[in-house]
């Protein structure tokens, strides 16, 4: 478990760092990181028997929170967002397997509760003022 | 002055919606080709759909029609990555990229800079093209 959301954050903080590059953007960033991660997790496979599916999956669902925009997220914020997507990774998706896109909802409420949380903060400090 | 307004009005009225519709097939055949080439290369060559998935997008960013359209096959292509359970048929594919393309245009700008918003697109359309294929 402990890994798997570790593996998230990275995820999440490699994309997103590298979507920040020339030229790259975040699409390509996004499936280039998860075929990335896909190559190695099957060259892993051949060596040690593991349930390789779910970390393919978790690579890519982690990619998709690295696709925010720079401009209204920094790498910390990011990290929480990858952090909290291991969580409903766990928790969300085994509930909607086979349904296309249960992956982008899970990064979608991570990163909207990050969202969240940033506002409020923000709001808090601003009313202490 | 009233009917000279309303005439202009209709002739706007007629230029948004002839903007809308092209607008809606664009991004309708985009989705379609995200959606269908996703799904088939993970049924046809017993690929993992995460990786079908991943180079549709990647090599959808190679076509050159604009970035926007690329998120619109990366969004298809999310929505293609549902099991032969869910998306029986092919014909279900032309159903379900109409449906993610309204959703895409309705809900896109609403979003911006949040990721994920284009796997909840593609899961929202999956999940309405179910209700209706059970409810039919």
């Amino acid at each position: 478990m402990i890994l798997l959301i570790a593996l998230s954050i990275l995820l999440s903080v490699l994309t997103f760092s590298f979507s920040k590059l020339n030229s790259i953007g975040a699409i390509r960033s996004s499936a280039i990181i998860t075929l990335i991660s896909c190559g190695i997790i099957m060259l892993l496979r051949t060596r040690w028997n593991f349930d390789s599916e779910t970390y393919m999956a978790l690579s890519f669902g982690a990619s998709f929170v690295g696709m925010s925009c720079p401009t209204r997220f920094g790498v910390k914020s990011i990290a929480f967002g990858g952090l909290f997507f291991g969580i409903f990774f766990l928790n969300l998706v085994p509930l909607l397997t086979g349904f296309g896109g249960a992956l982008g909802t899970s990064a979608f409420l991570a990163i909207s509760l990050v969202h969240l949380i940033l506002s409020g903060a923000r709001h808090l400090l601003f009313r202490s003022c | 002055m009233g009917l000279r307004t309303l005439h202009i009005r209709n002739i706007v009225t007629q230029i948004i919606l002839k903007k809308y519709s092209l607008k809606l097939f664009y991004k309708y055949c985009a989705f379609f080709l995200g959606c269908f080439s996703t799904f088939f290369i993970a049924t046809n060559f017993d690929l993992s759909a995460v990786i079908a998935s991943a180079a549709v997008g990647l090599l959808s960013t190679f076509i050159p029609i604009g970035k926007k359209y690329h998120t619109v096959i990366y969004s298809g292509s999310f929505a293609g990555m549902c099991s032969q359970s869910i998306l029986t048929s092919y014909t279900q594919i032309f159903i379900l990229s109409f449906i993610g393309a309204i959703l895409y245009i309705s809900l896109a700008s609403h979003f911006k800079g949040l990721g994920g918003k284009l796997g909840t697109i593609a899961f929202l359309s999956v999940a309405l093209t179910y209700l209706i294929g059970s409810l039919i």
